[in-house]
């Protein structure tokens, strides 16, 4: 690696107002910025180290629900009782992620913030609308792991597990900065999340110098019937290529149900029109059928990757069954 | 004098006598009534305790005195002439300590793939390397490329290669007469078309009077390597001698090439070491460009270089395991014989033709053969010879051409199918094993609703392993009673080193800790590279000959101090024994106290040839059970059942080690690993280890190994090498346990999701039925 | 060895003087790299800004407190191999992908390729070398030995590390349980079903 300098806060407010540009990025546990500054793709002259602020480190019961301070590591959140018994498809979901080295590593903050994975974004010398250039590499080339759905400016998958999940749970990112005096705001996740359309220089809704400083879990979403289900080619390392995250009566309320689709999209897609199919019936084969009818509508494939839309019926059908108790493997 | 002598032969139930003449010095083998101590046990390894301690120092440890570090500046075009080099901004660099051009040190200017070695730059910290590496200016005339067989094989395609090299090169039938760099010697070339022709009628003419003839395309795809540690070497330069500290699988092939193609320097100067080596799997043969840049810029630089590999350069340029187009014809007749087989193959080893055959005409009785293998040049990194180069990939074609041929004779059993037109001794026991512990016949829930579907698939492995001459080795007994035994090859992690020292214990008459090894240091005697799993049985016997006489030698001065019979005298568990059995009253430490020098030290060489012996060849039978997730496509490996024949095993714990190993990498091939380039700019997309996917783990399934003990008698120790044998079958039984499970043949390695789920989506297509007879290709 | 910009031949308590980017000059002594671990960090008037150039930083690496000068931006890896000269982690990936670099953090793994060195300060690092010896192998090694769990032998230092982790916080796992432990190490060779059983093995006798 290039040798960078180390900024390292000792609050926010040093922290926002030092990390200005793209030159000053922001590092956390370090797991994907430092493999970006490897391959030449992140060239910064000085990364500012989040990780010596207090109060970002713990996971808290608030009124409203759970506090995830940013710096949380993955596996300390997925360990956590409050999460495991409170939302457990997001202990799922990260238990299923990575290796255990990053899981140790890594920070939620990171998480969802991570870069994407596609493999021309991660080579130097690829110029694309998301790197300061425009078009789409992946879209007339290897785009075997890219998205089906939204792809028309720019075929990435939002990488982050826990994306989805957080979308699904109607949870909130905490974002301070030092530009507003340090104000707290919350943004819903599906506004966090950016699909190219909205920038394609952004995946996230995070300005220079906004900072993430915890993921909030609204309790009143809580719900006892849930599923996360990933399809990928290995079981030790490696990305979903579709996932499916279904919460069924959140908060017990009778219709309020929440269908996330993970590793098809730039940004986690919810399906208003799945939910609506699985409020107008029951848990039961029909539904399933209707459900895989529908859910590869408005799916754009690629060259290589229309696999994903059987695969994404294969894991809706597994969710349901999972959600009405059937006993097979779900 | 050869000495004439009758040793059985045979495994199991099966032995016979053999009438052999022993070379030169040579000693009979050991024999089923012979008591073995230390040969046959499992044994830990004598490295193991370093290897677990993070004690064990390999060439990416290795930190001499002033070591600066060296970095390869690689072309990022598919396809590309190098017009120049300028190293000036570079060298002034700070901490530069030396430099080189590839069109100045290897005469070439091309750059035919994305990855190739252009210039070198030696610095004192990695990071000031990297920083003078990007500071090199080179002007590239880009050109065309094409990274894929079908690109390459397309209409219109643009041209590889250079000169009058075509894309696509017929290498077997082989033109004879056909000089390096020429497409063809035109006459020669036209008895061969006519032949091949010839060749084309009759086999389709047998084909069309089989009963059945079942037809099928299969891909496989490109394979590297990824040995944990890189390649490369830490070189040295002092007073005018090289040592170098190298990843290799061939110390004495290093040193070959850095000696003789390249020229700087004397065998007699040049010293490679490789005391521990962090995987090679055949594409460490050579000292590649990164060891000649190594020693180049430690010349200049005055100072010791770290040429080692980063992860991209070993993923684009170290080397592969080439893919396969397999199109094939096999005939078959109602009572199973299979009457011919008809193929036509292509596959890429790089810009280059040769090395991308496929294994796929053998193992079986298949009749009358039609075979045709194409090379297919692309801008892709070459091939290395890996781990039995063309025979997984031949293997996962014909395996599954068995399976539906005998399911198009009114079902027939595959492994009994197998059995009808197999007739090597050894595996026609091995069937049965693997039927039995995979639970062959055990109901299982296949194709239709099921979410999950499991099925089991079997194949068979060949290899022919005995070894060979042109190795020596030294057994060092010292007055102390310390035994050292010496050879200067390398241990890859095969357990060379272990079996070296058991087999001289053996032979010695002293338990195993009494014994210890060196090896990896081309200052010993001569040894063989560790490839076509030759070494075991090139080593071995060098290795109990030079400890036969030097136990001779010992009992001389033994006998000679007191007055004894040398002819009766041996040593058995440490103690000097008579030939009654009777105990001398004297111990092996005792006996090495009587020699007047320090040592004795004999260097024997390993007999030439082979002996006759019960079997050429190993055999081995896999099978394998797998899961399918019907609606993801996902495929689980859960079981894989590896019957395994080795000769005479010196180490069955290292000898299973071996198959589990080639096991794992045989179902890494299966399902997961694939070379996945850019059309784009001609790059290599996954050239890490996150996208490049090995298998891991998770992944793992439950390996059950058996391995069958065999008398062989082809050398005195009787072993076989078992690198390369079990990595043939697994692929392919893997690919015929899907096809169990879903009822639908996936045609493609690996077996990913997306396979599965387009496969099963297209089934009504008519590739997955048995053709016409007679339909051509 | 590796020549260093600014070799001095003063002793442990040096002072640098380093340039912030557009805040005051911080000034910074050995024991000032603050740790992530410590409970209420102090908040400094103005941001602690280190490198590019060489620090020292001190780290406490298998119960001894250990001192070099490195740029901040080196992993943790790079420090412990090239700094340290501990070679027994290894560099395979550098990209955290395989487990090879792998180390105890505060008794948990991480591949230290994958972090930069200082986030270890005020924190116990554990490398294979702090894992058994040579002449007193730890139980797990013992069954790393005895079950032939190794081949080349390049994975099995990081695999000694994630083993050791898994039995300090579970003392009897199942296979899965092993297997999940060790999913963040790629073996080339083939000895996952070996490991398996020298942990299973290591487990029943109560050992780590």
């Amino acid at each position: 690696m290039k040798p960078f300098k180390v900024a390292l806060p000792s609050s926010i407010e040093q922290a926002s107002s030092l990390q200005k540009s793209p030159d000053t990025p922001f590092i956390a546990g370090g797991t994907d910025l430092l493999a970006r500054i490897k391959e030449y793709i992140a060239t910064p002259e000085m990364v500012v180290d989040l990780k010596r602020i207090g109060g970002l480190k713990e996971i808290t019961s608030t009124d409203h629900g759970v506090r995830i301070g940013a710096l949380v590591t993955m596996d300390d959140v997925a360990t956590n009782l409050q999460i495991k018994e409170g939302f457990p498809a997001l202990a799922e979901t990260i238990g299923n992620a990575a290796t255990p080295q990053i899981r140790n590593m890594a920070t939620i903050g990171g998480n969802i913030c991570q870069k994407p994975r596609c493999w021309y974004l991660r080579h130097e010398g690829y110029t694309c609308a998301k790197n300061g250039g425009s078009g789409c590499w992946a879209r007339e080339g290897e785009n075997e792991f890219h998205a089906i759905f939204g792809n028309q400016v720019c075929a990435m998958t939002q990488p982050s597990n826990v994306a989805p999940v957080l979308v699904a749970y109607g949870g909130s990112v905490e974002i301070q900065s030092s530009a507003g005096s340090l104000e707290k705001r919350e943004v819903p996740a599906d506004e966090f999340f950016l699909t190219p359309e909205q920038d394609p220089t952004r995946e996230v809704a995070l300005k220079p110098g906004e900072i993430v400083t915890a993921v909030l879990l609204p309790a009143k979403n809580r719900t006892e019937k849930w599923s996360y289900t990933e399809a990928r080619e290995k079981q030790s390392f490696d990305w979903a290529q579709a996932s499916v995250t279904v919460l069924y009566q959140r908060g017990g309320r009778r219709g309020d149900h929440r269908v996330v689709l993970g590793a098809v999209s730039p940004a986690p897609l919810r399906r208003t029109d799945l939910e609506q199919i699985i409020a107008a019936g029951n848990l039961d084969a029909d539904c399933i059928q209707a459900l895989q009818k529908k859910i590869g509508e408005g799916a754009n494939p690629l060259s290589q990757n229309g696999y994903k839309v059987p695969m994404l019926r294969g894991l809706m059908a597994k969710a349901i069954r999972k959600l009405s108790g059937e006993k097979k493997e779900g | 004098m050869a000495d004439e002598i009758t040793i059985q032969v045979g495994f199991g139930d099966q032995f016979r006598p053999l009438t052999v003449r022993l070379q030169d010095g040579d000693i009979a083998p050991w024999q089923p009534d012979q008591p073995l101590d230390v040969v046959g046990q499992r044994k830990p390894r004598l490295d193991a305790v370093a290897k677990v301690t993070g004690t064990a120092k390999f060439s990416q440890d290795q930190r001499p005195d002033g070591l600066i570090h060296g970095r390869i500046l690689r072309s990022p075009h598919g396809n590309a002439e190098i017009r120049s080099v300028d190293l000036t901004a570079a060298r002034a660099m700070p901490g530069v300590r030396s430099a080189l051009t590839v069109p100045d040190t290897f005469e070439d200017s091309t750059a035919r793939f994305a990855g190739a070695e252009v210039a070198a730059i030696a610095a004192d910290t990695e990071q000031q390397a990297d920083a003078a590496m990007r500071a090199i200016v080179v002007d590239y005339q880009v050109k065309e490329h094409c990274v894929t067989i079908d690109a390459s094989m397309a209409e219109g395609a643009p041209q590889v290669g250079r000169g009058e090299q075509k894309n696509v090169q017929r290498v077997s039938p082989r033109t004879r007469g056909r000089r390096r760099g020429q497409n063809s010697n035109p006459d020669a070339d036209r008895q061969v078309v006519e032949q091949m022709a010839r060749r084309e009628k009759e086999v389709d003419a047998i084909l069309a009077r089989s009963d059945s003839v079942v037809e099928g395309s299969f891909r496989t795809q490109v394979q590297t390597h990824a040995p944990l540690e890189t390649h490369g070497a830490v070189c040295s330069w002092e007073d005018g001698k090289l040592v170098c500290w190298a990843s290799t699988q061939a110390t004495f092939g290093f040193r070959g090439e850095l000696t003789s193609d390249w020229g700087q320097v004397k065998a007699s100067e040049c010293r490679v070491l490789s005391e521990y080596v962090g995987g090679g799997f055949g594409s460490k043969f050579s000292a590649g460009r990164e060891g000649v840049i190594g020693a180049l810029l430690a010349k200049e630089a005055g100072v010791p270089v770290k040429m080692m590999l980063d992860r991209s350069g070993e993923q684009t340029s170290a080397g592969n395991r080439p893919d396969s187009l397999q199109k094939m014809r096999m005939g078959v007749n109602k009572d199973g014989i299979i009457q011919g087989l008809q193929i036509r193959s292509w596959g890429t080893p790089g810009s280059g033709t040769g090395g991308a055959g496929a294994h796929n005409d053998g193992i079986y009785q298949l009749g009358e053969i039609d075979k045709v293998e194409y090379g297919v040049r692309t801008n892709c990194g070459g091939a290395r010879a890996h781990r039995a180069p063309g025979w997984p990939q031949g293997s996962v074609a014909l395996e599954q051409m068995m399976d539906m041929a005998a399911h198009s004779i009114d079902g027939v059993d595959p492994i009994e199918f197998r059995k009808r037109n197999d007739d090597h001794p050894i595996r026609a026991k091995e069937y049965d094993i693997a039927r039995e512990r995979i639970g062959w016949d055990r109901p299982r829930v296949r194709g239709g609703s099921a979410t999950i579907c499991s099925g089991v698939g079997i194949a068979s492995n060949l290899w022919f392993s005995a070894g060979g001459g042109g190795a020596s080795a030294l057994v060092r007994i010292a007055k102390d009673g310390a035994v050292e035994i010496r050879n200067g090859a390398q241990d890859i992690g095969t357990g060379t080193r272990t079996v070296m020292a058991m087999v001289a214990a053996e032979e010695l008459g002293i338990p195993l800790e009494m014994v210890s090894t060196r090896i990896g240091d081309t200052n010993d005697p001569q040894g063989p590279m560790s490839g076509g799993s030759t070494t075991i049985g090139t080593l071995t016997p060098a290795a109990r000959l030079a400890a036969h006489y030097a136990k001779k030698e010992l009992l001389a001065v033994v006998a000679d101090r007191k007055g004894w019979d040398p002819a009766d005298l041996d040593i058995r568990k440490a103690r000097v024994i008579r030939n009654d059995g009777s105990d001398a009253g004297l111990s092996f430490k005792g006996a090495c106290s009587l020699m007047d020098d320090d040592a004795i030290e004999v260097l024997k060489a390993r007999p030439r040839r082979n002996y006759a012996g019960f079997s050429d060849t190993n055999a081995g039978v896999q099978a394998a059970e797998v899961e399918v997730d019907m609606e993801t496509g996902v495929v689980r490996v859960k079981k894989v059942v590896a019957v395994a024949d080795a000769g005479k095993l010196i180490n069955p714990m290292t000898a299973e080690s071996q198959v589990r190993g080639g096991v794992i990498q045989g179902v890494s091939f299966a399902l997961h690993e694939r070379r996945i380039m850019d059309r784009h700019k001609g790059r290599m997309l996954n050239d890490d280890l996150e996208n490049y996917k090995i298998l891991g783990s998770v992944d793992c399934p439950e390996i059950d190994v058996v391995l069958v003990d065999v008398y062989n008698g082809k050398s005195n120790t009787q072993v076989m090498g078992l690198g390369e044998p079990p990595i043939v079958a697994t692929a392919a039984a893997v690919a015929n346990a899907v096809a169990d499970a879903i009822g639908v043949r996936v045609f493609e390695v690996p077996i990913t999701p997306r396979r599965v789920l387009e496969a099963m989506a297209s089934n009504e297509k008519p590739e997955a039925q048995p053709k016409k007879k007679g339909a051509r290709l | 060895m590796n020549k260093r910009a600014d070799d001095s031949p003063e002793g442990v308590s040096r002072r640098h003087f380093l340039k912030g980017a557009g805040a005051a000059a911080a000034v910074v002594t050995v024991a000032k790299i603050p740790s992530i671990t410590e409970a209420s960090p102090e908040v400094n008037d103005d941001p602690v800004i280190i490198g590019p150039g060489s620090i020292p930083i001190r780290l406490k690496i298998n119960g001894e407190s250990r001192e070099v000068e490195a740029p901040p931006s080196t992993t943790l890896l790079d420090l412990l191999r090239d700094h340290h000269a501990m070679t027994g982690t290894k560099r395979v990936c550098d990209r955290g992908s395989c487990g090879a670099c792998t180390v105890l953090l505060d008794g948990r793994t991480v591949d230290s390729c994958s972090m930069l060195a200082i986030d270890a300060v005020g924190r116990e690092i554990t490398t294979v070398e702090g894992i058994g010896t040579v002449e007193n192998l730890t139980d797990l090694q013992k069954a790393f030995v005895e079950k032939d769990a190794l081949q080349c032998g390049f994975c099995t230092p990081g695999m000694v590390v994630s083993c050791t982790a898994l039995l300090n916080q579970n003392p009897t796992p199942d296979r899965d349980q092993i297997r999940q432990g060790i999913s963040g190490n790629i073996c080339r060779c083939g000895t996952y079903q070996n490991i398996i059983e020298a942990v299973e093995h290591a487990s029943r006798k109560g050992g780590k």
